[in-house]
């Protein structure tokens, strides 16, 4: 196996890193690419990461297990992240919640069979006054409610069929 | 420059630049610490060195560690703000960690308990179900099991190997209550030093699998001595129970080794308990001593004093050496006593050093030669009779060439430890007495005179190297050599060599003397700057 960024990612990474004092700095931006271009960071590829960046393995490690904005697991095509703080808490999270995992037949860290969707829970979005609200992959979703919810998944199953076509 | 400061009402003076922390534990002042290691930079986690300060809005609390002391602080290590402050960072810690004690090999040097017994003392009070996390035996490295539960995060582990070894192979994963220390998935912690981890572990969660199960801590008899491993010369401690040696720790020496030793001088403590011989043998076979020593006797005084050729060695302490040396001198031919050395080894800007001998220096002191090109010439024309060979197993590392015109000679005398298959070829062996076993003195690559001790006596019966040779000589009617221990060879060395200040054994201080030689410069403590320490402050006093 080997894992290694495409030729223009390297570059990208390369002008990134360029502007941090220290090599190290760029480790954050250099896993955002990873997650960009693999989908997820497996130990592979956080092996990989320190190889560039030229830190040790493990300290690659204890980063991407710090943020839980950084996949360790397989995702879906979307991925739902679904805000559990107390403003949305307030508002209805657990029913969306509930709509979620009885539309995708899924339970919070679970991906689909046909690998469309994965869900997780999150904190605080920072999208309290249109709360309950969730993020799907880069576009966030507010004032939710369980009808809201099912239309959203629908639609982005259609979404998904027309651009198979 | 000392700077004046109060801790607990007593007025103290104590250098500048130190922290809150060495300032009262150098002053017998006990306070709680984890995460403090003196020879590794302050991180400041565990919050457990909380005290209290003076300050213009009266007392706040702050982390003794990681500030230092300014004139005329005030500083308050047992005030009722700073105890609680101590104990409630302890209870934290605490909280998750299992009650291992009766299995855990830490238990009776372990911070924790320790800590526990003199600062907290508190009934447990928990209110959320315990949290378990990790794996409990999990092999991280040729010599290391990590049980990640025990662990209290105090990143000593993780220091250690960023700063010291630059191997980053240790880190800290997830976050809270989950955070875990951990490995990177398949990789080893596997370098040269990796066994310190273990030793600056304040807890259980990282021990040597060569001390596991092997011994309950408080059963252990300390004894102050030197590695003589390589030609650093760390300063140890052998530690043992009824006359068998469980493990050799560091022994703190600000110059020598810090509180670090190699794995190699670590795993050393094996050789002193396997293998060794105690009687003496006759072409291998086990023989009586007295008829050996009277053959031999024989032997030496019958031969021409030209004839007898001496290997000296540099794995011996300096009374054994030189009192060979003075045998050759009074008796025989000095230019007939050489060394031998083993090939260079494998070194590093930590601690290693090439020379894999620990009194190299020694023999330079007093000026006995490495083989010369003379000596070559004389052994292959078969010119001498008898081969007095002195602690140097010589058969294990030179070159078969020389070996052969070595084992030619007809009458070889070994003086040994260890047992070998050479000994068929050898005419008399005799056991002596190993560096765990004696009293003596070496002088390391950087010019400090060192002095080991017995910590074991296994085999009273045998003696030391020096004072064998010493009870030959006397034999042999040769006036000079009254010695009854080493201690008694050291004491009359030290008058005769002008190098030496005139000392006695037993002021040899326990942290070496250094003593100005032409040592082809080894500079002292070659640590990398980051891990410089300014100022040592508390001697003497062990961190764990
Ligand atoms: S394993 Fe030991 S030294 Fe390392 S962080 Fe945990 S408690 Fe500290
Ligand atoms: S560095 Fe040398 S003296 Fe120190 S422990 Fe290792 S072998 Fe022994
Ligand atoms: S609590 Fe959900 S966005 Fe802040
Ligand atoms: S010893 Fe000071 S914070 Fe840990």
């Amino acid at each position: 196996m080997s894992v290694v960024f495409k030729k223009e990612v390297l570059d990208e990474f390369e002008i990134i890193a360029n502007r941090y004092p220290t090599r190290r700095a760029a480790l954050l931006p250099a896993l955002w690419l990873a997650q960009r271009e693999f989908g997820y960071l497996s130990l592979e590829v956080l092996d990989y990461i320190a190889q560039i960046v030229k830190i040790s393995p493990v300290q690659v490690y204890e980063v991407a297990e710090f943020y839980t904005l950084f996949h360790k697991k397989p995702v879906g095509k979307y991925h739902l992240q679904v805000c559990r703080t107390i403003s949305c808490a307030l508002n209805g999270a657990l029913d969306i919640q509930r709509a979620i995992e009885a539309h995708l037949h899924t339970k919070p860290g679970e991906i689909t069979h046909d690998k469309l969707f994965s869900y997780e829970l999150v904190e605080c979005l920072a999208s309290c006054h249109t709360a309950p609200c969730m993020r799907i992959n880069e576009d966030y979703y507010e004032n939710l409610s369980p009808e809201k919810v099912n239309e959203i998944l629908n639609q982005l199953v259609k979404e998904n069929n027309q651009n198979a076509i | 420059m000392t700077i004046k400061i109060k801790i607990n009402d007593q007025p103290l003076e104590v250098p500048e630049g130190i922290n809150i922390l060495e300032a009262a534990l150098g002053n017998q002042i006990p306070l709680e610490h984890f995460c403090y290691h003196r020879y590794l930079p302050v991180a400041g986690n565990c919050r457990t060195c909380m005290v209290e300060l003076e300050g213009p809005r009266g007392r706040a609390l702050t982390i003794a560690c990681n500030t230092k002391v300014t004139e005329g602080m005030v500083i308050y290590t047992n005030s009722p703000g700073a105890q609680t402050a101590q104990k409630s960072a302890l209870e934290f810690l605490l909280l998750d960690h299992p009650l291992d004690c009766p299995i855990c090999d830490k238990a009776g040097e372990c911070k924790l308990q320790d800590n526990y017994m003199k600062y907290g003392l508190y009934d447990s009070e928990r209110m959320v179900p315990r949290y378990f996390k990790g794996g409990k035996d999990l092999s991280i490295g040729e010599h290391i099991i990590l049980d990640q539960e025990r662990c209290v995060l105090c990143t000593r582990c993780i220091r250690f190997v960023d700063e010291v070894t630059e191997t980053s192979e240790l880190g800290i994963i997830h976050r809270g209550h989950e955070s875990t220390l951990t490995t990177f998935p398949g990789k080893a912690l596997d370098n040269a030093y990796s066994g310190n981890t273990t030793d600056i572990c304040p807890v259980g969660a990282l021990t040597l699998k060569e001390f596991r199960f092997k011994q309950r801590v408080w059963f252990l008899k300390k004894t102050e001595s030197i590695c003589t491993k390589c030609a650093r010369g760390c300063n140890l401690w052998i530690e043992q129970n009824r006359e068998t040696v469980f493990r050799l720790m560091p022994r703190e020496n600000p110059e020598i080794n810090r509180t670090w030793i190699c794995n190699e001088g670590r795993m050393s403590f094996n050789e002193i308990n396997d293998h060794r011989i105690v009687k003496s043998q006759l072409y291998g076979q086990v023989d009586d001593l007295g008829s050996m020593v009277e053959k031999i006797q024989n032997i030496l005084e019958g031969v021409e004093k030209e004839k007898i050729l001496g290997i000296a060695s540099p794995w011996a302490t300096l009374e054994d050496n030189f009192i060979l040396r003075k045998l050759f001198k009074n008796r025989w031919n000095l230019d007939h006593l050489v060394s031998l050395l083993p090939p260079l080894g494998e070194s590093d800007s930590i601690l290693r050093l090439p020379q894999k001998y620990p009194n190299g220096v020694g023999l330079q002191v007093l000026e006995i030669p490495e083989l010369s090109k003379s000596i070559i010439e004389k052994l292959n024309d078969r010119h001498f009779e008898v081969l007095l060979v002195m602690e140097n197993e010589f058969w294990q590392f030179a070159s078969l060439e020389l070996q052969q015109s070595l084992f030619t000679i007809k009458h070889i005398i070994v003086l040994t430890t260890h047992q070998s298959d050479v000994f068929q070829k050898i005419e008399a062996v005799f056991p002596v007495r190993a560096f765990a076993e004696k009293y003596g003195t070496l002088i390391n690559a950087m010019g400090y005179l060192q002095k080991i001790n017995p910590a074991i006596n296994s085999y009273p019966e045998i003696v030391e190297s020096s004072i064998f040779i010493a009870r030959l000589a006397q034999k042999m009617k040769i006036p000079g050599f009254e010695f009854e221990t080493p201690v008694e060879v050291f004491n009359a060395l030290s008058q005769e060599q002008s190098i030496f200040p005139k000392i006695r054994f037993h002021q040899i201080p326990s942290h070496g003397l250094f003593i100005p030689l032409d040592t082809n410069g080894v500079a002292p403590a070659p640590f990398s700057g980051h891990q410089k320490v300014d100022n040592v402050f508390v001697r003497g006093h062990q961190f764990k």
